[in-house]
């Protein structure tokens, strides 16, 4: 599994404005790898120095509530087909009565 | 009785009930005779200043030289002054209410503009540090409190742990470096909040765990051995994660 380790750095003012005293600290921040995850660690390592590690390890496999994320996902998708075809069905149901409303001109025109 | 001896029998009269007063009836009541009863302060009210004191050592030191002229079951006022490189006070004038039981036995408490009240204690002859009542909680400052876990002494601290995972699973931190072994702070209480503002107090505030209106899990985190274990179950890179975590250091002397 890749991750992503960098050092974070903290600074605080434990002095005035006037008179100031910056305390910095830093902490280690491993992020699971992916590539918006390391848009963070290019935005907020210290230095800009991060490294990416495979501990050989596969993936973890999604968790229940990825899945049911993924579900939803998936539901809100279908949902958004299922209203796309039904107004494509309604479109084409007008045509359709279009073309019989023609069909009807032209058979009185005829007779 | 001429009016001279009169009004030296009234000065005496006061001089004598004077030593009896508490320090803040003193200051009530006898207004206008300050400069004729001074150096006539009771035994038990010794109050000096001490300035341009720039280590904790030197307070400490300033401390420990009225200590050593107090006697048992005194205690006096002394007004300290240091640099910005004395810490926790920083550039202060600060009070400082020391109580001596006996020798190696006493009290101090700092009343402290910025850090509110601050205690030490010396208790067969070492000091105990000085322990904040209620600590500012600046960020990635450890301060050690007067609270007490299995009679050890509670530190807090508040940790920024920057912008959250953009993608659903575990992200690790260490707040007390890498190198960290399981057990040298025990975390045994920590809350957590996400915010949508890396300023840390502004913005929308969400605490731990925190669940989204179906009931699924949206964040949780732990401290777990030697590191901040936090989970999240989608995209938050929007928010900033804090843990504030209180410890104890089971290996401290």
């Amino acid at each position: 599994m890749k991750t992503i380790k960098y050092q974070l750095l903290t600074e605080v003012n434990l002095g005035t404005e006037d008179a100031p005293n910056v305390k910095q600290s830093f902490m280690l921040k491993v992020l699971r790898w992916s590539e918006s995850n390391e848009e963070i660690a290019k935005e907020e390592a210290y230095n800009g120095e991060y490294t990416i590690e495979d501990d050989g390890e596969p993936e973890p496999p999604p968790t229940t509530e990825q899945r049911v994320s993924d579900l939803e996902e998936q539901l809100i998708q279908a949902d958004e087909t299922a209203i796309d075809l039904y107004e494509a069905q309604e479109k084409q149901e007008v045509i359709n009565a279009q073309q019989d409303e023609a069909l009807m001109e032209l058979y009185e025109m005829k007779y | 009785m001429s009016e001279y001896n009169i009004q030296m029998n009234k000065y005496n009269a006061l001089n004598a009930g004077y030593d009896q007063l508490y320090p803040a009836t003193k200051i009530a009541n006898v207004d206008g005779l300050d400069t004729a009863l001074q150096n006539k302060a009771p035994a038990w009210l010794v109050s000096k200043s001490h300035t341009a004191l720039s280590s904790l050592d030197g307070v400490m030191s300033a401390i420990e030289d009225d200590l050593n002229i107090m006697s048992n079951r005194t205690a006096t006022y002394i007004g300290l002054h240091f640099s910005a490189d004395v810490q926790p006070f920083g550039t202060m004038n600060t009070i400082v209410e020391l109580y001596k039981s006996s020798n190696g036995y006493a009290i101090a408490i700092a009343y402290h503009p910025l850090h509110g009240i601050i205690i030490n204690r010396i208790y067969g002859g070492t000091w105990t540090g000085w322990e904040y009542l209620n600590p500012p909680m600046a960020l990635g400052v450890e301060y050690r409190t007067t609270e007490r876990h299995m009679g050890k002494p509670v530190y807090k601290q508040l940790f920024a742990l920057g912008k959250l995972s953009s993608t659903a699973g575990k992200a690790e931190y260490y707040p007390f470096g890498e190198d960290e072994i399981a057990g040298t702070h025990n975390a045994f209480s920590a809350d957590f909040y996400a915010l949508n503002s890396a300023d840390g107090y502004s913005g929308w505030m969400i605490t731990l765990p925190a669940y989204n209106i179906s009931g699924r899990l949206d964040m949780a985190a732990k401290f777990s051995g030697p590191r901040i274990e936090w989970y999240t179950g989608g995209d938050w890179s929007s928010y900033y994660g804090y843990a504030i975590l209180k410890y104890t250091k089971p290996y401290e002397d």
